[in-house]
């Protein structure tokens, strides 16, 4: 008894210094204008295993965290979007969203494969530097003012294309790091990827009808309902080799109406609890030994994709019309890489992939979640008062 | 009128803006909530947004009665609030009323009470001046003491 009343005292205190640290740290990044992801991934860093400090609590208690926080985060994301205002969007921007893909996750695969890795995990680094963090992104824009600008279509209409891209990326890498034969993982990612369009068609046709389902006015009842909903359709995905990030999702684009509207604002602290477990977790797992083997390349990557990420916002906003200033913000903006890039290092984290990996993933993200709100802010004069 | 550019903003909702005379652009970000951004965009860089104000559903709506002038929105209730003793009523123009002006009938030098503002079948017309004529079909708007007013709506009978 008095063992186990010492280990959750143990939990408790550790759990709080660390709550405690994330919320020092998000202090800072508020200050600096930056996303705290870095910072929490930093955390991460300095509590892993060849960090300078040690953690009692399990490993697999803050896994468990970061699971769920994948979940909300991918979740959330789909709650942007409604059924309704995705095709036409795809629609309309496709050609950038290839030039996007093309131009981001070249790099990122090129590099994977001159440091003699397979093509999977080349694969993986494409996706790494290909995706865009749409959160950071999003409170870029919101806190600058810039929701109204004309560039800003152009910049969203990206995000959508790669959260959509990766609906089919996410099941299509499983499918592959599950490996096997040739022929029975083309027969397994190609049961995902028509797992995913499967999905997709019922999210679009039985969104309203699983909305006014899940709907009630106890914000309570609500709050579990949809939480519910939400890990229950990602582990069934996991299940099917699908990926619970992308069932998530799907069922974020689903729910729509006045329950998105309530659910948002439960869901919100808990997302952002639990991506902060995410964040840490992943920095825990990362070799920091390695690091500064990593630190080159990550460097060159992170200048090489900043720059064919700024060509993809400056063209794609040029193609709607926006001047050579809007052209610039666009593609400054897009620089950032966040979560997205952590979720695509984890999945290969936790199969078992090349060590170097995740933590070249975890140096380049912390370079860019850092460099590219900065750059964002500076593109520009601050906005004069008048 | 000027011509309006709608833009869809995937995720947020759509941007309805147009040129005000003096060449820069002004516009609304409609949320798909019922939140409203009211912006006005650069002088140097038509793209960029300048200025932004959010607003939330009772707030926009307040904005948007404050600055329309082509329609009038009766309320009584808070204008009687504000001063003492003023009262405001939509007095009918009767059948059979002869069409008049407001000056021959000279209403505020009778009643002391004043015509605001009338609507007819020709649209509503604020603060009408003397030579303003009413007649049945329209509804004049009058500010006065509740006795002007009785006044007043007596000399709009036929």
């Amino acid at each position: 008894m008095i063992f186990a009343a010492a280990g959750s005292a143990t939990v408790l205190i550790e759990l709080g210094l660390v709550l405690l640290a994330l919320a020092v740290l998000g202090r800072v990044a508020e200050r600096l204008g930056i996303s705290p992801v870095p910072l929490y991934l930093f955390v991460g860093l300095a509590l892993g295993d060849s960090g300078p400090f040690r953690l009692d609590v399990s490993s697999e208690f803050i896994e468990t965290g970061a699971t769920v926080g994948v979940v909300l985060l991918l979740f959330l994301l789909g709650l942007e979007y409604s059924p309704a205002e995705l095709v036409p969007t795809l629609r309309a921007n496709a050609p950038a969203g290839a030039v996007d893909l093309a131009a981001n996750l070249l790099p990122g695969a090129a590099l994977g494969l001159v440091l003699g890795w397979t093509l999977v995990e080349a694969l993986l680094l494409g996706g790494v530097t290909y995706i865009s963090s749409s959160g950071i992104v999003a409170k870029l824009l919101a806190d600058l003012g810039r929701t109204g600008n004309r560039e800003t279509p152009a910049i969203l209409s990206i995000l959508v294309i790669e959260d959509l891209v990766m609906a089919v990326y996410l099941p299509l890498v499983a499918g592959l790091l599950a490996g096997g034969a040739l022929l029975a993982t083309g027969v397994s990612v190609a049961v995902a990827v028509a797992i995913v369009a499967v999905i997709m068609v019922v999210a679009v046709r039985l969104g309203p009808t699983l909305s006014r389902w899940l709907f009630t006015r106890s914000a309570e009842v609500l709050l579990l309902s949809v939480l519910g909903a939400a890990l229950l359709v990602a582990g069934l995905a996991e299940e099917a080799q699908v990926s619970a990030a992308v069932g998530a999702f799907l069922v974020g684009i689903a729910v729509s109406g006045p329950t998105e509207e309530q659910a948002r604002p439960l869901l919100l602290p808990l997302r952002d609890l639990f991506a902060a477990a995410f964040f840490v977790f992943f920095g825990l797992e990362v070799d920091v030994a390695r690091l500064p083997d990593v630190v080159v390349p990550a460097l060159v990557l992170a200048a090489v994709t900043a720059g064919t990420k700024v060509a993809t916002g400056w063209w794609a906003a040029r193609r709607i019309g926006v001047g050579s200033r809007g052209r610039r913000r666009a593609g400054v903006t897009l620089i950032a890489r966040g979560e997205f890039s952590i979720i695509i290092a984890e999945l290969g984290r936790a199969a078992g992939v090349v060590d170097d990996l995740p933590v070249l993933a975890a140096a380049y993200v912390l370079i860019l979640a850092v460099v590219g709100p900065l750059a964002t802010r500076f593109t520009e004069p601050v906005r004069a008062e008048r | 009128m000027a011509e309006i550019r709608k833009t869809t903003i995937p995720g947020v909702g759509t941007c309805r803006d147009f040129a005000i005379g003096t060449g820069r652009r002004l516009g609304v970000v409609q949320r798909v909530s019922s939140r409203r951004e009211l912006v006005v965009y650069s002088r140097d860089d038509p793209d960029a947004v300048e200025w932004s104000v959010d607003l939330d559903a009772d707030e926009s709506d307040l904005l948007a009665e404050l600055l329309a002038t082509t329609s009038l929105v009766q309320h009584e209730g808070t204008l009687a609030g504000l001063i003492e003793g003023l009262a405001l009523d939509w007095i009918p123009i009767p059948e059979g009323f002869p069409a008049t002006t407001i000056g021959e009938l000279a209403i505020r030098k009778r009643t002391g009470a004043t015509v605001v503002a009338t609507t007819g079948p020709e649209g509503p017309v604020p603060a009408p001046g003397p030579e303003h004529r009413l007649a049945p079909g329209d509804t004049a708007v009058v500010v006065g003491t509740p006795e002007g007013i009785t006044q007043a709506a007596a000399l709009l009978r036929p």
